[in-house]
């Protein structure tokens, strides 16, 4: 779960903030020629337009060449660990595992020879695989809207409070994302369980169920096991269109009021339209989290069939089959489809917004 | 007539407020309180219709079962917290290091293929962690390198680096650069200034990134799942799936584990919420 969740903070960041710090940026470097290694700006070139004229009165000069080698350099020395470590531990693998899903057999059978597209072909024909892609896109189906929905109410009700309420129920809002994915399925399952879980010892005490029922189990159990992905992704989407929200100014809302729209055509007209942008990436986080769902779900179900998710087929395929060629292909296809959707998505929803 | 109609609305939509927020209330900390309950309550409370919805007949033995030290799911459990700590310390330790390094130089200088690169870093962004985990696998047990901390803290890392640079970015982009210009006519060199000048100045920063990837990894699955396979290395996410099929039967201990597996990350929030909404809203650079 938190891979995603962090990841979010920062999509949305990007967005904002390549406005914000790309101007302060660019003026130096253009006015060196690009050279930004060699030394540190001075305060003079790297602040202002009027005083860089005066650039080269500062640096010290001493050890020109040399420093000026060593500064080509350092560069590249202060970026090496990242690149190595994302060289070796994400881009080569994901390299590896193009080559691999062409010609990694069952480890069972013999550990490596050519073949083909028989892999993916099998994925694809796999009946389990088929209705996991489809229990996957139950998950997500339901993610999405759920955490819009809860999400978008969390987020509202927290911009409609003063500003010392709000921090005290921000707190509140957030806890359920600091909680990890397993223990989040472990959480509903004392409210799931057929024998002494909550749900159904009040809907039985009350006497609206005669039967306690399994809730999950079968194609409802997707719905229940969305409820608990919904509890974990809908603070991320309360925050980020919290964010949103709080950035649009106030006159909008107020000029909004004197012409007399509230409510429901305040909300048509002039919040979804501003939030467009939060609302992207809103949807790319749960749907990342819905096709992706794993943690909660293994827990809540137990690798069940009737329930098992994409990336629970991927695990068995490579950890339980040792059949690591058609994981591969299965995580293949789940990545292609995520991002897919996560650029359709941006595509059609994310609009720059000018107020 | 417009004032009152004003003022009903008002009220109104007070009272809305008021609901809302106890819907919300409920929904957020339902699962919790009720597997408090789950932790503190005898098992004969647990059968009970309607159920007891206080912990009563009260008790302490789930706690005191997974905290005595002794064999079986104490050690169990233990085992996996200590893993959950060094893990995720270490993850955040390197994460941050190699981070602000990183962060530094596509923040000042440019040099030549910068901007690729850092497309790339901002690119793997996008990478799920299914999408390289077989390769990966494969990787590590020719490296011998499977069911070990290091497997588990370079990984992890691997997975948070992208973000943190890219929010250490953005943050050191927001400083002037006078102060590190000063330092320089002073003769310290490039790696004084990160450490020393530049890390004190953007601390909540700082701060924002080892938090978000301390809870990233801590609430890890997929990876420790696969690169810490024993007990050996396998922490806290790792143990609570295998609680609830070993020990099917024993609620009061699965929720008693549950509680404990989030007592730290969840106060880290309560504690550092401030540092992190600034943080992650300076870092977007407002």
């Amino acid at each position: 779960m938190l891979p995603e969740p962090v990841a979010t903070g920062g999509e949305r960041g990007t967005t904002v903030a390549g406005g914000g710090t790309a101007d302060v940026d660019a003026a130096p470097d253009r006015v060196t020629g690009g050279h930004g290694a060699e030394r540190l700006r001075t305060p003079g070139s790297a602040r202002s337009g009027e005083v860089r004229g005066g650039e080269t009165a500062s640096p010290p000069r001493v050890p020109e060449r040399v420093g000026r080698r060593r500064g080509r350099l350092r560069p590249y020395v202060f970026i090496t660990p990242l690149s190595l470590l994302l060289g070796v531990l994400v881009l080569y693998p994901l390299l590896l595992s193009l080559i691999d899903s062409a010609r990694l057999d069952n480890l069972l059978v013999s550990s490596s020879r050519f073949v083909g597209v028989a892999n993916y072909v099998a994925v694809l024909t796999d009946p389990q695989f088929v209705s996991a892609s489809i229990h996957t896109l139950g998950y997500f189906a339901f993610a999405t809207v759920g955490a819009m929905a809860v999400g978008g109410a969390m987020a509202f009700w927290l911009h409609g409070l003063t500003t010392r309420a709000r921090a005290a129920a921000l707190v509140l809002v957030m806890v359920p994302w600091a909680v990890p994915g397993t223990v989040t399925g472990a959480l509903w399952s004392f409210i799931y369980n057929p024998t002494s879980g909550l749900l159904n010892g009040l809907l039985v005490g009350a006497g609206i169920l005669r039967q306690p029922i399994v809730w999950i189990e079968g194609t409802k159990g997707i719905f229940f096991i969305s409820i608990a992905l919904i509890w974990q992704v809908a603070p991320i989407v309360a925050i980020l269109l919290l964010a949103a929200l709080e950035s649009i100014p106030g006159e909008i809302f107020e000029q909004a009021s004197l012409d007399g729209a509230f409510g429901l055509k305040r909300f048509r007209h002039i919040s979804v339209p501003l939030l467009r942008p939060a609302v992207a990436i809103c949807l790319v986080e749960t749907a990342i989290l819905g096709l992706g769902a794993f943690d909660q779900v293994v827990v809540l179900s137990a690798y069940a069939p009737a329930t098992l998710s994409v990336v629970m087929k991927i695990y068995q395929y490579a950890f339980t089959d040792l059949n690591f060629g058609e994981g591969i292909s299965a995580s293949l296809f789940l990545t292609t489809g995520t991002l897919l959707i996560s650029f359709l998505y941006l595509k059609a929803v994310y609009r720059e917004v000018e107020y | 007539m417009r004032a009152g109609a004003t003022r009903r609305r008002g009220s109104v939509r007070r009272w809305g407020r008021w609901l809302v927020g106890l819907g919300i209330g409920c929904w957020v900390l339902i699962p919790l309180y009720w597997t408090a309950v789950v932790s503190l309550i005898q098992p004969v409370g647990l059968i009970s219709t309607p159920p007891s919805l206080v912990p009563r007949p009260f008790t302490l033995s789930y706690y005191r079962e997974l905290l005595s030290g002794q064999p079986g799911p104490s050690l169990e459990f233990l085992t996996a917290l200590r893993n959950s700590v060094i893990e995720a310390t270490g993850t955040t330790i390197v994460t941050v290091v190699i981070a602000l390094l990183a962060a530094y130089a596509f923040a000042r200088w440019r040099f030549r293929g910068s901007s690729v690169i850092f497309l790339v870093v901002v690119g793997t962004l996008a990478l799920p962690v299914y999408a390289v985990l077989i390769p990966l696998f494969s990787l590590m047990t020719q490296a011998h390198q499977v069911d070990s901390y290091q497997a588990v803290i370079v990984i992890n890392a691997s997975a948070s680096l992208p973000f943190a640079t890219w929010l250490l970015r953005s943050h050191i982009a927001g400083l002037p650069r006078d102060i590190e210009s000063a330092a320089v006519v002073d003769g310290a060199n490039a790696r004084t200034v990160v450490w020393k000048i530049v890390a004190p100045l953007i601390a909540p920063g700082v701060a924002t990134a080892a938090v978000l990837v301390f809870l990233m990894s801590w609430g890890a699955y997929l990876i420790p799942l696969t690169f810490a396979t024993t007990s050996h290395a396998a922490p806290l996410t790792v143990l609570i799936p295998q609680f609830t099929t070993r020990y099917s039967e024993n609620y009061g201990l699965q929720a008693a584990a549950g509680i404990l597996s989030l007592v730290l990350p969840v106060s880290l929030v309560l504690w550092m919420n401030k540092h992190i909404l600034n943080g992650l809203l300076a870092g977007a650079g407002k």
